[in-house]
């Protein structure tokens, strides 16, 4: 059913005119294998594999119309070696229509909201959590949303409509092979009950941005649902339910250089169902914002800085409701990111080291990459990703999955 | 009468420097200022341009690696406007990179990431950082301003067949370049710089720029190849344009996000 949209909008595009001369098809792809090792012991396991898995990525476009649109696919073809089992994923399947004054894609695509680093404000689009922790590269942090995008191109500004017909929630680790905070040890299992349906669960996003002088800013709307689960315990059957609450965001945010540095920042209002506060396992209404300074170090090196916070908004309800011995959320929680990157031997060899700190939970994650291309079709990644903090913090609970990771890339 | 062969042997005396077969007087130094500025003028030829752009980057023990770029530019007087887009290899494909040059301020430059669809705006201090891990720098991509250096004529020579000025340029502020001086062959028929050596503080040569290849298209000077080698290093970046179009009248929307996201 997912993929009946972007299908038909494919076939759709194949069928028109493909202008003269005809354009090739374009083919490229990679193989590329992640191995990424847990550096101390989980679940009666030691030093076991985080994952283990290797991909064949396909990517294809085909340009129609004369430049009046395109077709793009990236496909993966993953096979899990702890699992001994395959996949297809698609990453991405959408065809572009380009007219004078506005672009539509349609199909399942990335969206991407902001410019923040690893701290998301205005950013409401699915994520792939789980491939962050394991040290798969960036790219699979994010993931595609089956969405209908029209950008209209007036005047001085650009208008963004999104139609997402179905609803992604994240991926985030299940404490099953990836370590994380279960706040109901005694359960007897786990379900989902809301949205039943994805196409009964529709989004809609809408943003405006503009350039002026040497800043870029934009206001943003989405409404949808809230992609980290809202967690119920049911006493009678012992069950947890899980469910995805709706909620609508209104935020904005800016970029754009002063001088040698980039300056870029963003602010977010989240109103969720429970704007009462009465609901712990549910979100409250909250208010976030960013700040951050990227800038040139010489050469080729490069430090950024963001600074964020979040303001649970009713906390009062919030404490009150919140059953005598869980841990609580902060009413506000700050954090400071630090990112360094440089580039050696021609930028053959480019290290890379990230930093976050959550000042109110006391807990922190940093990720050291090292990134070895040794010619245009191979590289090499090792990296680590590291945790600490408290066992049912933001971070704190993953400090059983600190890893070792390895990344192999042969591209064509 | 003597005094008649007085006055004619005075104005025989008089006359003498008149008479006498003429000096050789040492021609005047070319202005090498003026020779720059006429250099200059070819960063503006073309109101817009497009190219296919190949870079080859050749390690010391003779590795290649390749890159492939679709390129336009486009002049507003001495600002100039380029988009480009990354074809191969593989890992960089559909990246875009945009600046906004302005010879009297720091840059604008945007980067286009299509794994994630993100625009980022990045830092644009630092113009002697490599040009995507090439032996060029943002710097000898865009040009440095004529007044920014010292120039003096050194000599007339020719290179590969043609007559050379060769002109000495020293930044006047020491710590505003990478180099501490460089040579300029420009051509005295087209004043086009056709070879700069770059010498670093220790006076040694650290890189060497060739135009190998260079063509009059639409009317218009084009450079077809040129080449940095790193004389200390033993590395050096080839360049080289195919399918070049100037003056198609590229509109100014072109150099947005819009077409930044979008692969040619």
């Amino acid at each position: 059913m997912k993929l009946i949209i972007p299908l038909l909008l494919c076939v759709a595009a194949l069928v028109l005119p493909p202008g003269k001369p005809a354009p090739a098809m374009e083919l490229h792809g990679a193989f590329q294998n992640n191995a990424s090792m847990r550096l101390a012991g989980y679940g009666g396991r030691d030093h076991d594999w985080l994952n283990l898995e290797t991909k064949l990525q396909v990517e294809t476009r085909r340009a129609f119309g004369d430049g009046k649109g395109d077709v793009f696919g990236k496909l993966d073809f993953n096979y899990g070696h702890i699992t001994g089992r395959g996949d297809v994923e698609i990453r991405e399947l959408y065809v572009n229509r380009y007219f004078s004054k506005s672009d539509v894609r349609a199909g399942k695509q990335i969206i991407t909201w902001g410019s923040s680093d690893l701290v998301f404000v205005t950013d409401v689009f699915p994520k792939d959590w789980t491939s962050l922790i394991v040290g798969r590269p960036m790219e699979y942090l994010k993931k595609g949303s089956e969405a209908v995008r029209g950008q209209f191109y007036l005047s001085e500004s650009t208008l963004e409509i999104i139609f997402i017909p179905t609803f992604t929630p994240d991926t985030l680790p299940d404490g099953e092979r990836l370590a994380a905070y279960n706040p109901f040890q005694d359960a007897t299992g786990m379900a989902g009950i809301q949205p039943p349906d994805r196409l009964r669960s529709p989004e809609a996003a809408f943003a405006i941005s503009k350039t002026a002088g040497t800043y870029d800013y934009s206001l943003n709307f989405y409404t949808g649902r809230d992609r980290r689960p809202a967690l119920a315990y049911d006493a009678v059957s012992g069950m947890v339910f899980h469910r995805n609450p709706r909620m609508w965001m209104l935020g904005g945010g800016f970029k754009g250089a002063s001088g040698a540095k980039v300056f870029r920042g963003e602010i977010a209002y989240y109103h969720t169902e429970d704007v009462s506060g009465a609901d712990p396992g549910a979100r409250n209404a909250s208010l976030k914002y960013l700040v951050g300074a990227d800038a040139s170090l010489g050469g080729n090196k490069s430090i950024g800085f963001q600074f964020s916070q979040e303001f649970m908004f009713d906390y009062g309800a919030y404490s009150a409701a919140l059953p005598a011995g869980f841990p609580a959320e902060k009413k506000v929680q700050s954090l400071i990111t630090v990112r360094f990157m440089d580039a050696w031997r021609y930028q053959t060899f480019k290290p890379k080291l990230f930093f976050l700190y959550d000042i109110s939970g006391r807990d922190w994650y940093v990720n050291g990459e090292y990134e070895k291309h040794l010619n245009d079709a191979v590289s090499v990644m090792i990296g680590f990703n590291l945790f600490g903090g408290r066992a049912h913090t933001m971070y704190g609970q993953f400090d059983q999955n600190d890893n070792l990771y390895v990344n192999f890339r042969y591209g064509f | 009468m003597k005094l008649t062969i007085f006055k004619t042997f005075v104005f025989l005396i008089l006359m003498l420097p008149a008479l006498a077969p003429p000096r050789p007087v040492s021609a005047a130094a070319p202005d090498a200022e003026d020779i720059m500025r006429k250099v200059d003028v070819h960063r503006y030829d073309a109101d817009d341009s497009t190219f296919s752009i190949t870079l080859v980057m050749k390690e010391k023990g003779g590795d290649t690696r390749t890159r492939k770029l679709a390129m336009k530019s486009k002049k507003t007087g001495r600002d100039k406007k380029i988009l480009i887009h990354f074809l191969e290899p593989s890992d960089v494909r559909g990246v875009g990179f945009m600046v906004w040059q302005y010879p009297k301020k720091d840059d604008e430059r945007w980067l286009y990431i299509p794994s994630v669809n993100m625009v980022k705006r990045i830092a644009a201090n630092d113009k002697r950082s490599s040009f995507m891990g090439t032996d060029f720098t943002y710097e000898d991509i865009s040009g440095r301003e004529v007044e920014d250096d010292k120039h003096k004529f050194v000599r007339s020579e020719k290179l590969n067949g043609e007559d050379c000025f060769v002109i000495q340029s020293t930044p006047r502020d020491a710590g505003s370049a990478e180099f501490a001086y460089r040579l300029v062959w420009v051509r005295k028929d087209n004043y086009f710089s056709v070879k700069e050596q770059y010498f670093d503080k220790k006076k040694k040569l650290l890189k060497v720029y060739t135009v190998d290849d260079l063509e009059k298209l639409q009317g218009i000077w084009t450079i077809k190849r040129m080449t940095m080698k790193n004389e200390q290093t033993d590395h050096s970046t080839s360049v080289t344009y195919t399918d070049v179009k100037h003056n198609t009248g590229i509109p100014d929307t072109t150099f947005t996000e819009r077409y930044l996201k979008r692969m040619p």
